[in-house]
This record gives C-alpha cells, sequence and structure tokens, in this order.
C-alpha cells in the first residue's frame, strides 16, 4: 500500500521503487546519490555540506541516453535549471577554454544609486592631488593639472567617466572598498525624521524601478541630452 | 494622440539603444588602452618581479599567458605554472578569467578544469588590480591555501583533517609530475 504513495522512478525502462535522489555538490563539483535525507536536509557524503535542493538532477532523462560521441559520460539535467547547460559542461569536463561563472558568485555590491553618484564631489586637481595619487586606479592614465576629478568620501580620486562608470556596476570605492552612499556629503534639507525616512524609501523604490534596463537607458540617454544642451548654453 | 506617443516613446528606446551599442565599442577601447598601459608596464618592471612572467599573445591584447614561480616553503617551490588569461571586454570593471594550464593539486583550483576559486577573481573585484597583481595574488594563494572553499575536495579534506603531511607529500608530487621539467 505505501508503495502506491511512494515516487517511481523509472531507470532504464524497469520501474524501481526504491527512491534514489541524486544532486549535484557545488562544493566537490560531482555527482551524488543519497537514498533518503534526515531532518536537515540533504548532505553531500564527500564534504559533509548541505546542498541546495534545487540541484537535484533529473534522473528520468536518462530514458533517453545522452551519449556524447567521443566520451563515455552520461550528462544528467538539473531539474529546476535554466543554466543546466552549464553542468553538463562541468560533468562532462570539455575542452572549452573557460567555464563561465555563476552571477550570483560574480555579483559583488550592488550599484549605487543615481543620486549617490551625482552627489560625488567634483574636485579640480591641483598639485596636492597629485602629490597623494599620481594614476586614475580605473585606466592607469597619469592625472593632469588643471583636468577635471571626481574624489569619493574616502579621498580618493578619480576621472569622472571612469569612476561613474564603476559606480554603475558597483557603490565601492576601487582603492579602499568604502560604501559610496548617499545622505553625509548631501546633507539633504532637514525636514522632519520621518518626512526623511519616507524619501529615502521613495527614493529606494524609484532608483530600483529607474534601474530596470529600457527605463534606465531612456533616463540616461535622457539625461546624457540635457547635459549637452546646458553644456552648450554655457 | 497614444499614438504620437509611443511613436517618441519608441524613437527615444531606439536612440538610447544606439547609443548603448555606441559605448559599448568605447568600453572595449578604453580596456584596450588600459590593457596597453599594462603591457608597458609589464615590460617595464620585468627584472623587478623574478617570480611573474606575463606575457600577451601576438595577436590579440585580450589574451595573455603567465608563468609563475611556486613560492618557496610550498610543496610547489621549483615548479612553474602557467596561468592562461581572458580578459573580457568591459574590463577594469569586470575580472579577467584566470586559470591554471598547469596540473596543480591545491584546494582552490579545479584538478580537472583549473578554474581558480579567488574572492578578488568573483565579487571582491576592483578596477584597482592588474593582471601582475592578479598573478601576486594567485601566489599568495599558493602559499596560503582555503581549506573552507574548496574546488578541488580531496585536496580540502587532507587539510581540514590536518593532513599536512599527506597534502604537502601529493601536492609535491604533482608539482614534480607537472610543474617541473623532466629529468634525462
Amino acid at each position: 500500500m505505501t508503495s502506491e504513495y511512494r515516487p517511481r522512478i523509472i531507470v532504464n525502462g524497469t520501474r524501481r521503487t526504491r527512491t534514489f535522489h541524486y544532486f549535484y555538490c557545488r562544493h566537490c563539483s560531482r555527482t551524488i546519490r543519497l537514498r533518503n535525507y534526515g531532518l536537515y536536509g540533504p548532505l553531500c557524503p564527500f564534504c559533509s555540506r548541505e546542498i541546495n535542493l534545487h540541484d537535484e538532477l533529473d534522473i528520468m532523462r536518462l530514458n533517453q541516453p545522452y551519449w556524447d560521441t567521443d566520451t563515455d559520460w552520461i550528462t544528467l539535467h538539473l531539474i529546476n535549471s535554466t543554466r543546466s547547460n552549464r553542468f553538463n559542461h562541468e560533468l562532462v569536463n570539455t575542452d572549452d577554454e573557460f567555464a563561465d561563472v555563476l552571477p550570483n558568485e560574480r555579483a559583488g555590491p550592488p550599484p549605487a544609486s543615481p543620486f549617490a553618484i551625482e552627489a560625488v564631489n567634483t574636485v579640480t586637481i591641483s598639485e596636492e592631488n597629485l602629490a597623494k595619487e599620481k594614476v586614475c586606479a580605473i585606466c592607469k592614465e597619469e592625472f593632469e593639472v588643471g583636468e577635471e576629478g571626481k574624489e569619493l568620501k574616502c579621498l580618493h580620486l578619480y576621472h569622472p567617466s571612469c569612476i561613474v562608470s564603476w559606480l554603475n556596476i558597483h557603490n565601492t570605492c576601487p582603492i579602499c572598498r568604502s560604501e559610496v552612499s548617499i545622505g553625509v556629503s548631501r546633507s539633504p534639507i532637514d525636514e522632519g525624521r520621518s518626512h526623511n525616512l519616507d524619501n529615502v524609501r521613495s527614493n529606494r523604490v524609484r532608483t530600483r524601478v529607474c534601474s530596470l534596463w529600457p527605463l534606465q537607458m531612456m533616463f540616461d540617454w535622457v539625461h546624457n541630452l540635457l547635459d549637452v544642451r546646458i553644456t552648450n548654453k554655457q | 494622440m497614444i499614438c504620437a506617443d509611443l511613436k517618441v516613446v519608441r524613437l527615444i528606446l531606439y536612440l538610447s539603444w544606439r547609443d548603448r551599442l555606441l559605448c559599448a565599442n568605447s568600453d572595449m577601447q578604453q580596456s584596450r588602452a588600459r590593457l596597453f598601459k599594462e603591457y608597458k608596464e609589464v615590460q617595464r618592471e620585468k627584472v623587478a618581479d623574478p617570480d611573474i612572467q606575463l606575457v600577451c599573445d601576438d595577436t590579440n591584447i585580450f589574451k595573455w599567458t603567465a608563468l609563475i614561480k611556486g613560492p618557496s616553503e610550498t610543496p610547489y617551490e621549483g615548479g612553474v605554472f602557467q596561468l592562461a588569461f581572458a580578459v573580457p571586454e568591459p574590463y577594469p570593471l569586470q575580472p579577467p578569467q584566470v586559470r591554471f594550464l598547469t596540473k596543480i593539486f591545491h584546494p582552490n583550483v579545479h584538478f580537472k578544469t583549473g578554474e581558480i576559486c579567488l574572492d578578488i577573481l568573483k565579487n571582491a573585484w576592483s578596477p584597482a588590480w592588474t593582471l601582475q597583481s592578479v598573478c601576486r595574488a594567485i601566489i599568495a594563494l599558493m602559499a596560503h591555501p582555503e581549506a573552507d572553499s574548496p574546488l578541488n575536495c580531496d585536496s580540502g579534506n587532507l587539510l581540514r583533517s590536518g593532513d599536512v603531511r599527506g597534502f604537502n607529500s601529493m601536492a609535491r608530487m604533482y608539482t614534480r609530475l607537472a610543474a617541473m621539467p623532466k629529468k634525462g
């Protein structure tokens, strides 16, 4: 009776009542097989780390064997993954030059908000600045006296275009990693704390909406256009 | 009326898309300029750091290889390890992709693919790093393996279970096999 309720799998055409779960362990990058997993979720028998349930492999796919022509590897597909190709690739270990990195591994700190970017101090580079920093850490070009530069709150100096393109991706100083945020240097008009908080919140929502790809593109473009007009007028 | 609005929006979207493409192109020029700077820097500093030999591909400035010497007082001492760099177009905003071409037994290097698990090559990247300093970071990683985030589990497990001797002899064996000139 109970076997009726047990999930069954078909392996190579034969129906099996014993249910194995196949997982891919990201820590030791290999496939593992578990009969059952206890209260604490599946653990890898090799590195005894927790396994993400999303990394369960779709063993049913074995019905349509997936043999590589020149190697004897079986390729397994992850059930809930659009990136299953990546894992095939890792299991099979082809001669491809670089396995691509998981996007969330590469994520790092979030982008700075447009307001924070605008709030960065613009300075004209003087001899004093040059004594402290000779080259822009991003493009490695030397600074010149009289040139325009952007100085973060941590007093690190960059070319405006260089630092803006970095802050659009990550909100940290490339040299010292201190966070670039709105607030301190901008000192918004004090109209009571609650109002301020609301403002911050609505700003955050606005930033999030604005950073959607097509919208951001549009805003950037309009912004640039306005900038060009203003400079032309001057 | 709405139709006209839609047209305007479409025009703006198109123009911004075109600008984006142009920007992408300028990205590439910026990374080229920066890589060229690094190339000159490498030529100048060749003598300064004898442990690293960084060479740019003759035809493609986005492909580099490096030879690094295994740090002393580690099982990699005496070995010369080859690294392959693939620099992405948005460099230095994105980290270069680096892997070992020489087989190495190290907890943070994938034994088969040579992929390296190093934070500065992933989420802790900063454009202030250069290819040269990445090489230095990799040498430092060789001297101080992080057994808690292993890509090579066998090696990580040896270290985590406290079998330093076992780890050292395995690592030394692979250094001899793969990273040293064959004798006789």
